[in-house]
């Protein structure tokens, strides 16, 4: 065995167990050669500081996330029809669990929960889905205090309802990470007055 | 069962899903900006090139088609980010090592381990990866042959032709130890 094939199984000894017949010779060759062994003991000793020092990564940060919105791959088709009817849902969900408002209080209140979003978005996505968690507690509690025979309509409401919650979480991520579904505000609440009357309808 | 759970945060994350980028960033964070720093040797600098790894992923995971594991594919392609920037960026700036290895006081061999970075980094880049990979990262060899698309044999035949070299760039302090230890 030359040099070269002792030093590959010298390595191999240090990450793998050997075959009973490359230990038998590994062993022979450290045997009768100080160099080999002393190779050995400098191998051992850099594999072990090698993997040393390893920082841990920092938590996900604002200015990536900054950075992931403008290059988010929201797909064309998705992203003209899909944000807007999403918001829809949100809106028409917020209108439909929470005290009523006057349309222009509700104006203000998307608006600048659009401006937070673009503000804080960290923090308005925990809040917001916060609120859609409450929501679907809302819906849940609304469901079980209704007459049984009322019950088979209530269950598919509160499968649409789901569904809604679902596109909720999705169309606040979208507000975050698309500012410009904010041109589509108007689009917005035509669709959340055609959302609120099938709920309603229903 | 961890791959399923990837195939879908990737497949909302292609449809815009923040909230499962932020996911994958939570899996893979830590093993990328291990290879983030093994490279740049400082916490600032990997920071940033983790940056530039994740919307790397984000830019190109249209292209990834499950035909490896999405670990491999990032591996891969952070590997190859992180090649391009050591080439572009010849001024070596200082480490922190240093920094990083005191607190843990694990009684760990910290000259040597200093001496092993900067020995790390005269490495041509064929030894380097690999033993950046396996030593330094843990991998095994079949999955560095995936990460690099070399074949297992040549993984292993690199790493010890790797840590001869740094055998002999390392000498003077593995003499100077062994001298101590006598």
């Amino acid at each position: 065995m030359n040099d070269l094939e002792m030093e590959d199984l010298l390595s191999k000894s240090l990450d793998e167990p050997l075959s009973a017949d490359e230990s038998a010779r590994l062993d022979a060759a450290m045997a009768q050669s100080a160099e080999l062994r002393e190779m050995a003991r400098d191998l051992m000793a850099i594999k072990a500081v090698a993997a040393a020092g390893r920082p841990q990564a920092p938590p996900l940060s604002e200015q990536l996330l900054e950075r992931v919105a403008a290059t988010a791959p929201i797909k064309p088709g998705l992203r003209r029809y899909w944000a807007p009817m999403a918001l829809a849902a949100a809106a028409a969900l917020i209108f439909f669990l929470m005290p009523p408002q006057t349309p222009q209080d509700e104006d203000t209140l998307l608006q600048d929960q659009l401006y937070q979003a673009q503000a804080h978005a960290g923090q308005f996505r925990m809040d917001y889905h916060n609120r859609i968690t409450a929501m679907e507690g809302l819906a849940v509690k609304h469901l079980s205090q209704l007459p049984a025979k009322q019950a088979i309509s209530y269950s598919e409401r509160l499968g649409f309802i789901n569904r809604m919650i679902g596109n909720c979480e999705d169309a606040v991520d979208s507000a975050i990470l698309r500012p410009e579904t904010h041109a589509g505000l108007a689009e917005v609440y035509d669709a959340k007055v055609t959302l609120l009357d099938l709920i309603l309808e229903a | 069962m961890v791959i399923e759970e990837e195939l879908i945060w990737i497949k909302k994350i292609k449809n815009g899903h923040s909230q499962s980028f932020g996911q994958l960033y939570s899996r893979y964070a830590d093993k990328l900006f291990g290879l983030c720093f093994r490279y740049t040797g400082n916490k600032s600098d990997a920071e940033d090139q983790l940056q530039e790894v994740f919307l790397k992923i984000l830019q190109k995971i249209d292209s990834f088609r499950a035909q490896s594991s999405f670990s491999t594919w990032a591996y891969r392609l952070a590997t190859n980010h992180l090649i391009n920037f050591s080439t572009r960026r010849k001024d070596t700036r200082e480490s922190d090592l240093a920094e990083v290895l005191e607190p843990a006081g694990d009684g760990r061999d910290v000259p040597l381990a200093l001496a092993l970075e900067a020995a790390v980094r005269q490495l041509p880049e064929g030894y380097r990866r690999v033993f950046i990979l396996h030593d330094q990262e843990g991998f095994k060899h079949e999955e560095i042959a995936e990460i690099l698309e070399i074949n297992a044999g040549t993984s292993r035949s690199q790493l010890t032709r790797a840590r001869l070299a740094l055998r002999e760039i390392l000498k003077p302090v593995l003499e100077q130890e062994t001298e101590v230890a006598r």
